[in-house]
């Protein structure tokens, strides 16, 4: 032990002093992490985050934009829907090297037979391929989309106001979880194109369902009734727990069990499917361990304002893969800011100004590390790291100081 | 990053200052001095900045309004403080413009003002920055978009703005007369060939028509023909006569150019206003004077010979009038306004200009030489008004005054009705009250000349006509003129001209009897005279009275106020001495600044040069004097424009200022308020008068409420005696 002691500091300072410190030159040598190099710049430019003043999307809808999704297989089109009841889609990759570029929608639903007659809460893209995407809308109703010829493949309709779905990114069971107005979920095979089974046990509105990255049957839920449920859709009594925001010892589907001291209005995984982050409109984002099933206890703080009654899912930034890196979550603020904090240790890092609406949804752009919000101010925002290479005539004119000698 | 205490406190006190005035514009002074210390370094501006933000969240909005034009100012020099307010601008437009349901606070009329100065401000950074931040882009769309702003037609408030609308202007203008420029002379070019080709029709029209003085042939025939007119009885010598007269009658309209001819002829009309000594050569004593007859100066009269000629000639000149001569002044017009600057140009330029002059030149002599010939606007449509020869013979006396008429009627263009054109005093001491209405009256006769026609008909120059005539001109009435004709002369010269009014019939009257009969002792509205048949002299004195209405006599060009204004324009208002927003009215340069504010006081020379009217130079140094020594007229008052006015004019008139009476135990108070320091911040808090508050400070007074309590006292009283009155007693 003593020994350890003494040559510890001494083994870790030979390894911690290379001989240069030119990242490109350790990478080199091995003695940097395979994923550091890469850790390092990204994160440099997420810091970095800003309203791109080069590339804007055009405004399509005729109502607020209620959601984005950007598919994962090539990250390249982005999902839309409004309020209007109304799907757009758009290419990202259009027209790339133009100085100002403005991303025009490519198709949209409307006026395809058996298109949506309310506004849409919420579209995802089908997580395997681009070929097929989902929405739920608020005609509680929800519809699997045939990309290609903007088509509507499947309905499956609810009877209550829709207020999101999820489709499991790992599983082959090809199953849709249905958040409504309904206190119970339900669960809708997209083989059959009819719904399997129900889980029964919120007493409220569910507003928010999402389906773990990691286990393939795992769920979790949120709703208006204050608890985030946790489900194996395999098991007959399903719930496998609801949480308990003051880790009380009381068993783990006890009545008094609550996540937030109000409604549950957003969760989400992190990439790894150890933590589970949620937001209440008790202005509140709470860390959970899903090992566990404890409450982390990650101060946040307390500037998120989040009173409104719709879907507003916490965007977690997919660094965590990196290990032991800071990751950053992303958390739209009811004052029309979109809160940046780390995701552990709770500190804000940034806060996004600059949206004229308040900000119901955000979607995520690996490849460029771009963030696009959409807001009910029917626009949807592209949020990218700065980048160097601007416009450097129209920068000069902006840096320069135009004092007047006389004063 | 440790900021100069001295600094931030020295930049809080200007930025309260500022804000706090309650202003209109900012005083250029104090923000020249924020800018000053701004620039010093980019610490300061971030401070500038997180107070100007804490001033602009007041809740008042001429704070606001100040404000956000500092930050105006700033925002164009800083590019700390554009990075600043750009990370925050939507807590800006939030602010100013009530975006995301905020409602800008009282008062009203500044929150709109600040406003509309968001906008304009958006706008035009948008044009500028917008990008390069992301934010005023997406806050110019908002506006566009969710609030439905207008960004057409906004005022520019920038100086940059609006310097860069004047060069765009400015380039437009000159891109305008340049295409104008290229039109005219493509027509010019186009076009001058065709005129050239009609005044050369008109020339040999002209040859063919008018002898030339070069030929003795010619030059003889034209003496004896006026030889002959010496006999007077030549139709141009009598036409001569009748002009002659016109021009008199016409009472100055006209200008002759011997004084004394005038007189004479004046006089020789006056008595004989038929003429006859023209046309009988009644007297021995008369003068002939030869002048070249102004209607038809050449002496060449339509007939069957030359009609041709004639109808030629009114076609070229028809021509002319309706599309050559407007033609050439336009070109002529496009070619003085465009400026020509390249060489290569320049001696283009010049050939046209040269062309379109001489064109003009030639043009306008071909016109003249046709209304020589008694071609005109009038007749060009041929001769609607004959000649008629035959006429001649018979009535050659009429025919003269007649003619003399129509040739009146040629030169007054539409203007067919052959009387009825008021005559005008030629030296009026007293415009006649309501002289313009007067025409349209029917019972009014006073003006109106008798035409030579009608004259004619009444056959003699009888007392009555005499004496219409006679009325018009008041000096003659009494005139009798047996007098010597030079003392009248002399007395007509002197005499003043006024126009009719009763007075002018009693004016030189002694006594006067009630009635032509002489029998008559009393009258309704004359009176009774004093045992006599008349009239006394009171009254007669009262008679010879007449009312004038004085209407003061404004200066032709009232100078406007020219105070330079914050949208950069200079005030349009026209005001005689003082502009009620801007105090009184100097002369300024272009720019709006005082011309020579060393002597700002005693400045007037210059003015009264221009203006020329001395009545109003006076007004305005009075003015002037009185406005220096007032104070400032930058900070508005809360006073009522005439109330404004008040002290200048009491001081230009030499009365003393009269001080209003001021409440009891109100003199201390009054002097509080001239120490307090100025501002002009409207007090929002106080409540407006509605009627309710004033019905309730009604209630709440001690006497109402006393006289409520005894009402209810009395009708108490009253219900008690009446149960008592129907009780049963037993």
């Amino acid at each position: 032990m003593n020994v350890m002691n003494s040559h510890g500091p001494i083994h870790r300072q030979r390894r911690r002093r290379p001989l240069c410190r030119n990242p490109f030159y350790l990478q080199e040598l091995g003695l940097a992490q395979p994923g550091s190099f890469q850790k390092r710049f990204l994160s440099s430019r997420l810091l970095s985050i800003v309203l791109d003043p080069t590339t804007s999307v055009s405004r399509e809808h005729a109502g607020a934009v209620n959601t984005v999704d950007i598919e994962e297989a090539e990250g390249r089109y982005l999902l839309s829907g409004g309020g209007d009841g109304n799907i757009h889609l758009y290419d990202l990759d259009v027209s790339e090297r133009e100085e100002r570029r403005v991303i025009h929608s490519m198709a949209d639903a409307h006026g395809s037979y058996g298109a949506h007659k309310g506004g849409i809460s919420r579209v995802r893209w089908y997580p395997f391929d681009n070929g097929m995407f989902t929405s739920s809308s608020f005609d509680s109703s929800i519809k699997v989309w045939d990309t290609n010829t903007m088509e509507v493949a499947c309905t499956f309709d609810l009877n209550n106001k829709v207020y999101s779905h999820a489709m499991s990114s790992k599983a082959t069971h090809g199953l849709i979880a249905a958040a409504s107005a309904d206190p119970r979920i339900r669960l809708c095979d997209l083989r059959t194109g009819a719904f399997t089974h129900s889980l029964a046990g919120h007493r409220g509105t569910v507003l928010t369902i999402e389906w773990s990255p990691r286990h393939e049957y795992l769920l979790a839920s949120g709703s208006t009734d204050t608890t985030i449920r946790l489900w194996d859709i395999r098991k007959s009594t399903s719930c496998l727990c609801s949480l308990d925001l003051h880790n009380s010892n009381s068993p783990p589907l006890a009545e008094t069990n609550s996540a937030h001291t109000r409604t549950v209005n957003g969760l989400n995984f992190t990439p790894d499917g150890l933590h589970l982050i949620s937001v209440g409109h008790d202005d509140k984002m709470r860390l959970w361990n899903i090992y566990t099933g404890q409450n982390t206890l990650t101060n946040y703080g307390t500037l998120m304002r989040n009173q409104f009654v719709n879907n507003l899912t916490p965007l977690i930034s997919p660094l965590s893969v990196f290990g032991g890196s800071p990751s950053y979550v992303f958390q739209p603020s009811d004052d029309r800011s979109i809160l940046m904090f780390d995701l552990l240790d709770g500190s804000l890092v940034k806060r996004l100004k600059g949206s004229y609406g308040r900000v119901i949804a955000l979607a995520w752009r690996p490849r460029t590390q771009e963030i696009y919000s959409a807001g009910n101010d029917h626009d949807i925002l592209v949020w990218a790291p700065k980048s160097s290479n601007q416009d450097t005539a129209i920068r000069a004119i902006a840096d320069q100081d135009t004092w007047s000698d006389s004063d | 990053m440790a900021m100069n205490l001295e600094a931030r406190e020295t930049l809080s006190n200007l930025i309260l200052a500022i804000t706090k005035t309650g202003d209109l514009y900012l005083d250029p002074e104090q923000v020249k001095q924020v800018k000053a210390i701004c620039k010093k370094s980019d610490v300061n501006v971030k401070t500038a900045y997180d107070l100007l933000l804490i001033q602009l969240q007041r809740k008042h909005a001429q704070i606001r309004y100040s404000s956000t034009q500092l930050i105006a100012e700033l925002f164009q020099r800083s590019h700390v403080f554009r990075e600043l307010l750009v990370a925050d601008f939507s807590v800006f437009l939030q602010l100013t413009v009530g975006i995301h349901q905020n409602t800008l606070p009282p008062p009203i009329l500044f929150a709109e003002k600040t406003k509309q100065l968001a906008i304009s401000l958006t706008n035009e950074w948008n044009g500028k920055y917008g990008a390069v931040y992301k934010q005023i882009a997406l806050g110019y769309e908002f506006l566009r978009y969710h609030l439905k702003v207008d960004f057409t037609n906004l005022v520019p408030v920038t100086e940059e703005a609006r310097s860069a609308e004047q060069r765009a202007q400015e380039e437009l203008s000159k891109r305008i007369r340049q295409r104008k420029f290229e039109k005219a002379a493509a027509e010019l070019e186009d076009q001058s060939d065709a005129i050239q080709e009609n005044l050369k029709r008109m020339d040999s029209c002209f040859d063919i028509l008018v002898p030339k003085l070069d030929d003795d042939a010619t030059l003889q025939s034209i003496f004896q023909t006026s030889s002959e007119s010496v006999d007077g009885d030549d139709d141009d010598d009598d036409g001569d006569g009748g002009d002659e007269q016109d021009g008199q009658d016409d009472g100055g309209v006209e200008l002759d150019d011997i004084e004394n001819e005038n007189e004479m002829n004046e006089a020789l009309i006056r008595h004989d206003p038929m003429g006859i000594y023209d046309n009988a050569l009644g007297s021995s004593r008369y003068k002939l004077t030869i002048e070249v007859n102004k209607d038809n100066p050449v002496d060449v009269h339509e007939s069957e010979d030359n009609s041709e000629l004639f109808a030629t000639l009114r076609e070229c000149y028809r021509l002319i009038v309706k599309k050559h001569w407007p033609l050439v002044m336009d070109w002529l017009d496009a070619f003085m306004k465009a400026d020509a600057d390249s060489g290569v140009q320049r001696a283009e330029y010049d050939r046209l200009l040269k062309l379109a002059i001489n064109l003009k030149k030639d043009v306008a002599d071909a016109k003249s030489k046709c209304e020589d010939l008694g071609v005109n606007m009038d007749t060009m449509y041929g001769p609607h008004e004959q000649d008629s020869d035959e006429d001649d013979a018979d009535f050659e006396e009429v025919q003269i005054q007649e003619k003399a008429s129509d040739k009146k009627k040629g030169k007054l263009p539409k203007y067919k009705a052959p009387i009825s054109e008021p005559k005008k005093p030629k030296n009026a001491v007293f415009a006649m009250h309501g002289a313009e209405v007067l025409p349209d009256d029917p019972t009014y006769v006073g003006g109106t000349r008798i035409t030579p026609a009608r004259a004619v008909a009444i056959s003699s120059p009888s007392p009555q006509s005499e004496q219409a005539s006679s009325s018009r001109a008041a000096s003659e009435v009494s005139t009798p003129p047996a007098e010597g004709e030079e003392s009248r002369e002399v007395l007509l010269a002197r005499a003043p001209v006024i126009p009719w009014d009763d007075d002018l019939a009693v004016w030189d009257k002694k006594e006067m009897a009630f009635n032509t009969s002489g029998l008559e002792f009393s009258h309704r509205f004359l009176g009774v005279g004093d045992g006599s048949n008349l009239v006394s002299q009171a009254t007669l004195d009262r008679m010879k009275m007449r009312t004038t209405i004085y209407t003061p006599e404004l200066p032709a060009v009232i100078k406007a106020c020219r105070y330079p204004m914050s949208n950069g324009r200079l005030c349009m208002r026209r005001d005689l001495v003082r502009c009620p927003y801007h105090g009184p009215v100097v002369p300024r340069d272009e720019y709006g600044q005082i011309q020579r504010p060393e002597d700002e006081g005693g400045f007037v020379p210059e003015e009264k040069d221009m203006l020329n009217d001395e009545q109003e130079a006076e007004l305005i140094q009075r003015a002037i004097a009185a406005a220096s020594s007032s104070p400032s007229s930058r900070a508005p008052k809360d006073k009522s424009t005439w109330e404004d006015i008040e002290d200048d004019v009491h001081l230009a008139l030499g009365l003393e200022k009269i001080e209003p009476k001021r409440k009891r135990g109100a003199g201390g108070s009054s002097s509080k308020k001239k120490t307090k320091p100025p501002s002009a911040l409207v007090n929002i808090n106080k409540k407006p008068d509605s009627s309710r508050v004033r019905l309730l400070r009604h209630m709440a007074s001690r006497a109402t409420r006393g006289s409520v309590e005894e009402d209810q006292r009395i009708a108490k009283s009253e219900q008690s005696r009446d149960t008592n009155i129907h009780r049963w007693t037993k």
